[in-house]
């Protein structure tokens, strides 16, 4: 089945990405950006998600660090 | 959920926005001109074949290879400009409704005045450092420039030597987005304004040390090493031997211009003036530390009257004696002869530069 991913710690861009069906948000979180996943604010479909939900067809999964480093100009 | 008529009009406005900004794409274009060349050998090659010419047949292959490699280049030109075009679409108010419901979720609230939606965030307080809650601003009449957004402090808790940084990674109003430019620019692109400000509300809960404008443990000033106070970065004085902050009343300024703090500065001991590492000199008669205005060819003044002293006594001592030759009645001994030869010239200025001497050597080493 295909979800809609969104990785704020890379590039940013939401893909359609495939993922095998009773993929949970911790399998794919482990696979896709590895860490601790309490360091991320993880949503599915706009809101708070746990590690052990279930994706489904057509979800949207976004993944933001709650720490995000800025610089000087 | 509410529907929130709102928030739909908010949306519907930004959508508008989105277009007037962006543009309308250019129109899709299939590549019949290549189609038709490919048909056009394919019939061209079947005439060939059926009438059994050999070379033309041949040739029209060659051709048709050609025709359809142009074809399939056309294509896959075709199949990119359509995903770029599917990545760079246009937000619909659909997902923009959904996109400011979710902010106002996580916000607790989002709002749009003239020109500009913005969500306020928590107050933030960095290392112990407390720096009030943040205005988080989208400016939606330059949605196509690089970085539509500022961050306005509403409780201002600027540095000390900066009073427009009111954030480590924000001056002016504009924020350094660091690590987090890419996913913004990205979720700007793609209308993705929860993540926007999400993204940027996280920049601002984080402390990037070293990259910052001002950093935090210079927030308040720099604290003096002697009494503590905290002192701009332009009223700062480092010493020049232990390089430890220093305020303007407690540094101790040498004549050379070469700031020290207490443990570094040497008092001179003859006019009580603080003297730095480099100026100070020793004293080699009585070994105490002078300043170099203090000092005569190395010799401290104090040391320079005892020897002057020293030297009138021994001169009288000479003279009598000379005049005691001249007195028969006196006997002449050969060893205050020999001193007087030596005493024909100045003794101290011997001995001071015997001592000169040693010093260069002990100097070079
Ligand atoms: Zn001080
Ligand atoms: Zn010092
Ligand atoms: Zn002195
Ligand atoms: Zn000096
Ligand atoms: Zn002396």
């Amino acid at each position: 089945m295909k979800i809609l991913f969104i990785d704020a710690t890379g590039a940013g861009f939401a893909s359609p990405i495939d993922v095998a069906e009773g993929t949970t948000v911790g399998t794919l979180f482990l696979e896709r950006v590895g860490g601790d996943p309490k360091a991320f604010l993880i949503r599915v479909n706009r809101q708070s998600a746990t590690i052990n939900q279930l994706l489904h067809e057509g979800d949207r999964l976004s993944i933001t660090p709650l720490k995000i480093e800025g610089a000087a100009a | 959920m509410n529907w929130n008529p709102r928030l739909w009009r908010t949306a519907r406005r930004i959508e508008a926005a989105y277009r007037r900004h962006r543009g309308t794409p250019p129109p899709c274009d299939a590549p019949w001109y290549a189609w038709q060349r490919l048909t056009e050998t394919c019939r061209l090659a079947t005439m060939a074949n059926l009438r059994g010419w050999r070379h033309a047949h041949r040739r029209q292959h060659e051709q048709l290879v050609r025709d359809l490699d142009y074809l399939l280049g056309e294509l896959r030109a075709l199949r990119g400009s359509l995903e770029r075009r599917q990545r760079d679409k246009l937000p619909l108010a659909g997902e923009l409704y959904a996109e400011l419901v979710a902010a106002e979720d996580e916000f607790g609230g989002i709002a749009v005045d003239d020109f500009e939606l913005y969500v306020t965030t928590e107050p933030i307080t960095l290392e112990s450092i407390y720096l009030g809650p943040f205005e988080i601003r989208l400016n939606l009449a330059r949605l196509a420039e690089s970085d539509p957004y500022r961050v306005v402090p509403l409780e201002p808790h600027p540095a000390q030597s900066s009073g427009e940084t009111t954030h480590p990674h924000v001056h002016n109003e504009r924020i350094c987005l660091g690590e987090g430019k890419a996913a913004v620019t990205a979720a700007l692109a793609e209308g993705r304004l929860a993540d926007l400000f999400q993204i940027i509300n996280r920049v601002l809960h984080t402390y990037g040390e070293g990259s910052a404008f001002v950093e935090l443990d210079r927030w308040y000033g720099t604290p003096c090493r002697e009494c503590d106070a905290s002192v701009d970065d332009d009223d700062i004085y480092t010493c020049r031997s232990c390089d430890s902050a220093l305020c303007g009343e407690c540094v101790r300024l040498c004549d050379c211009g070469f700031a020290a703090c207490h443990d570094c500065a040497t008092i001179c001991y003859s006019c009580e003036e603080t003297v730095c590492s480099r100026c100070l000199a020793t004293c080699p008669d009585c070994e105490e530390e002078f300043c170099t205005a203090c000092l005569e060819e190395g010799v401290c003044h104090a040391c320079q009257e005892m020897e002057e002293e020293r030297e009138a006594a021994e001169e009288k001592a000479v003279l009598e004696a000379e005049s005691a030759d001249d007195d028969p009645t006196t006997t002449v001994h050969a060893d205050r002869l020999g001193e007087t030869a030596v005493l024909a010239r100045p003794r101290h200025h011997r001995n001071r530069r015997l001592r000169n001497l040693g010093r260069q050597r002990s100097a070079a080493h």
